[in-house]
């Protein structure tokens, strides 16, 4: 029987970047808050203090701030009829754990999606006709448009003092930004990053054959200062090279820790507890209300939170395998395409053109996660799909996150693979390239989701959340035609040589691709075909709200966090200015 | 100490001297060594002292065996020093993995977490699984080493009447080829998942920050002229496909 804890009114499962955002924004209600954190208590002094956090092995390599798979990991095959195994060590993504969540490693590339994307079934219907789209293709609309969001992406963007260049503001297009962006009430808080020689030139070459390349939207700190409208002050962007996998020293990189966090934590109605972790949310016995949640702290003492509010905060997979585990809401069953908890996994799809410059130092290691040069010509529905068989796309960046000797020194083909010739390869091209990436969106399956695992168990005795993915035909069309786009400029800068690097088809969890694994608790305005509302309340079990891109229904070819921002702002406006009054479902 | 005679004499003196102490490594020369365990030891007891590999008598006192590994025995210091010799060799652009370090990085690796793989999700039941489904054996690092070596060792053994650090350098190359390839059964091992641990911990050695031990003198940066833990770089992105000439920082340095 798990000790009582006194009753709160909200309990926010995870501390990442929707938790603290929840938690910074209810801080005027005067609710008693607790936040439950799995991962311990950091910041960024002392824990991720130069020199320590420039440091490749210990982050990187060893990934000591992500998921200590060891407790828990997630199960994973490509088809039904596989049995699924579990993910033993990290790979293809990197969810993280410890106070503000994988929202400290991350890069900071700081989008919005594209105003089509959150009509993805309507839209694509409408213009290319039914038939065009794949019958085993579950995509849908999101319930929210862009014009709705806007306002949110807007205050996200503002918090965390984002650089880039507005490309269409208020509805008309401006030179050297995205013209393909929805309209923006405003220009970015800070001017864009510097760009290093190889984006530079990439851009260049690409405007030469009629692109409209501008800078990526980062939220890695252009100026010397900024203060956010909370009064949460960043510190310039030094170019470092440690950005994506490491926690910023500068307090550069918008995180929790230099945004939302340090005004949640003033809230004296505001508790945080880490290392606790929560293993279900206790239901009512007719499963139609929340009485909170069980977790087990540092000590390994199961404990019980009551709470009449639960924010499900946690990462992706975790929040779906929550609700699975706690009996919120219908699984989905893929067989029957009924249920709808789990449904809807999506991922990203990437891949990798990299051109070599024997005699350039492209000086690589002077990075940032979201400095680059981006094309948007080919994403979403920017472009005429009509002769090409597939719907989506993804954005085209040219980018120098770092040059880490151990990760990310890329060698052309045909270079031996150990010996005095590795060596020799190492010397000559080390930092003689640069990335260039198709970041494409991934369109929802019939068959692919999340359910439980019925073997495997995690350290607590709860079953691992069970992947089962392998890439649509649609989105490895798509994947070949960026790939197409991207050869064809890598080309055109004639560099000494070219090697173009593609994830293994079907889906492999080996090497890594991207972290935006998303879905799993789709958001929707039909409660028969999404686990979620627009407001990101279950249609079950009303008075759990599950943000984070496990709402997605499917993945846009942008990075989520900006998108998964907007939607944690817009629920808790509505549960302050509607659900608080009058608890119960919100439409 | 083995002597190998199909070796040249600076290769086989190197590989003793790294086996007689991975801390002081760098400081002393073979000749230095070998020297300094005779005088420290011999005088004393003049006829205490038993051969390597032959159990004492009574009044007698074992030889003195390599010092300062952790995890490692004497022969998997061998071993992975001949190893890591081949994989990364000294030669005209500078130091190898085995004067990086290497071996004393691996050794503290496999002794810490990383051996144990503290960090991986190890319950069973265990499977094969598909590739794509990625790493599935019960293995830890520290116990797929200490399983290839000695299954190596007893294949070379079988093939080619030496062990593997007996082997002259070419014919070393072609074991690694073939254990890269996955063509040697280590005791029920994939050798080519042998093969990329070994390849991925002496990359790591050679190019992790020295704070870890390997990398000595940042040789593995100098190569590359990677500015190691310089925080400041916002010069060098003006730069037009010049180098950046700056001197590397470590970890404590």
């Amino acid at each position: 029987m798990p000790r009582h804890m006194p009753h709160v009114d909200v309990v926010i499962v995870g501390m990442g970047w929707t938790g603290a955002i929840a938690a910074r924004e209810l801080a005027d209600t005067g609710l008693r808050i607790v936040g439950l954190e799995r991962g311990p208590y950091r910041d960024t002094i002392p824990n991720f203090a130069v020199p320590n956090t420039m440091d490749e092995l210990r982050w990187s390599v060893r990934g000591e701030m992500f998921q200590n798979l060891s407790r828990e990991t997630v199960t994973f095959r490509n088809h039904l009829k596989q049995t699924a195994l579990p993910m033993r060590r990290l790979g293809a993504f990197l969810p993280g754990e410890g106070l503000g969540g994988a929202g400290v490693h991350w890069n900071g590339q700081h989008w919005r999606f594209l105003p089509t994307d959150f009509q993805m079934r309507s839209h694509n219907e409408a213009r290319y006709g039914k038939k065009a789209i794949d019958p085993e293709l579950t995509i849908q609309d999101w319930g929210v448009t862009y014009d709705e969001l806007e306002p949110y992406y807007d205050k996200f963007e503002y918090v965390c003092g984002t650089s880039g260049q507005a490309g269409n503001l208020k509805g008309a297009i401006r030179e050297g930004g995205n013209p393909f962006e929805g309209p923006r009430s405003r220009e970015y808080p800070c001017p864009p990053l510097k760009q290093s020689y190889g984006p530079r030139q990439f851009a260049e070459t690409a405007r030469g054959m009629g692109y409209k390349p501008f800078p990526q939207p980062a939220s890695n700190m252009s100026q010397d200062s900024y203060t956010n409208p909370d009064g949460v002050q960043m510190g310039p962007c030094t170019y470092c090279g440690f950005c994506e996998r490491f926690g910023c020293y500068n307090w550069s990189k918008a995180s929790p820790f230099n945004t939302v966090l340090p005004i949640a934590l003033k809230n004296p109605n505001f508790e945080l507890r880490c290392d606790s972790h929560v293993t279900r949310v206790e239901l009512t016995p007719d499963r139609k209300s929340a009485r909170g949640v069980t977790y087990v702290d540092a000590a390994g003492q199961a404990l019980f939170q009551p709470a009449d509010l639960v924010l499900l905060c946690a990462f992706q997979f975790h929040n779906v395998r929550l609700m699975l585990a706690s009996g919120i809401g219908p699984g989905y069953d893929p067989r029957t395409a009924k249920g709808t908890v789990g449904k809807n996994f999506t991922y990203q799809t990437i891949a990798y053109t990299y051109p070599f410059f024997a005699n350039k130092r492209m000086n690589g290691y002077a990075g940032a996660g979201a400095m680059g040069m981006t094309l948007d010509e080919f994403n979403g529905d920017n472009f005429d799909h009509g002769p090409h068989g597939f719907i989506g796309g993804g954005y085209i960046l040219a980018q120098t996150t770092g040059a880490r000797p151990i990760q990310q020194s890329t060698l052309p083909d045909g270079s031996p693979s150990w010996g005095s010739g590795w060596k020799r390869a190492l010397h000559d091209w080390y930092d003689r390239s640069f990335t260039i990436q198709a970041h494409g969106g991934s369109t929802a399956h019939r068959a692919n989701y999340i359910d439980l695992d019925p073997t495997y168990r995690d350290a607590f005795g709860v079953p691992l959340a069970r992947i089962t993915f392998d890439f649509p035909q649609n989105d490895l069309k798509m994947r070949q035609f960026l790939v197409d786009k991207s050869v064809e400029i890598a080309k055109a800068m004639r560099p000494d040589h070219l090697k173009v690097s593609l994830p293994p088809v079907p889906f492999s969890i080996v090497p890594y691709q991207t972290t935006h694994i998303v879905g799993g608790a789709i958001m929707g305005v039909d409660r028969n075909t999404s686990a979620v509302t627009t407001h990101l309340q279950s249609w079950d079990v009303p008075n759990v709200f599950v943000h984070g891109a496990s709402a997605f229904p499917q993945n846009a070819g942008y990075n989520p966090t900006n998108t998964l921002a907007a939607l944690s702002y817009r629920s808790i406006e509505a549960i302050k200015s509607k659900y608080l009054q009058n608890p119960g479902t919100l439409i | 100490m083995t002597r190998d005679p199909d070796h040249p004499a600076g290769r086989a003196s190197r590989r003793g001297f790294l086996i007689g102490g991975a801390a002081s490594a760098l400081a002393l020369d073979a000749g230095t060594v070998e020297a300094q365990q005779a005088t420290s030891v011999a005088p004393q007891r003049p006829d205490a002292v038993v051969p390597p590999g032959c159990p004492p008598q009574p009044g007698q006192v074992p030889t003195r065996g390599p010092q300062g590994y952790r995890f490692l025995t004497n022969p998997e210091v061998e071993t992975l020093t001949a190893m890591a010799d081949r994989l990364i060799p000294a030669d005209d652009l500078g130091p190898g993995a085995v004067e990086a370090g290497v071996v004393t990085f691996i050794d503290r690796e496999l002794g810490g977490q990383f051996g144990a793989a503290a960090r991986w999700y190890m319950a069973g039941p265990w499977a094969e699984g598909a590739p794509s489904q990625g790493w599935q054996l019960a293995l830890t690092p520290a116990q797929i080493y200490r399983i290839g070596f000695l299954a190596l060792d007893r294949w070379c053994l079988g093939v080619n009447g030496k062990r593997f650090v007996d082997l002259g350098p070419a014919d070393q190359d072609a074991v690694l080829t073939l254990l890269e390839q996955g063509k040697i059964d280590l005791d029920g091992v994939s050798s080519a998942a042998f093969f990329q641990l070994v390849w991925q911990n002496v990359v790591e050695g050679y190019l992790a920050d020295p704070v870890y031990d390997g990398n000595r003198g940042m040789a593995g940066w100098r190569l590359l002229n990677f500015p190691g833990t310089n925080p400041a770089l916002t010069e060098a992105v003006a730069l037009n496909g010049e180098v950046y000439r700056i001197d590397p920082v470590s970890i404590g340095a």
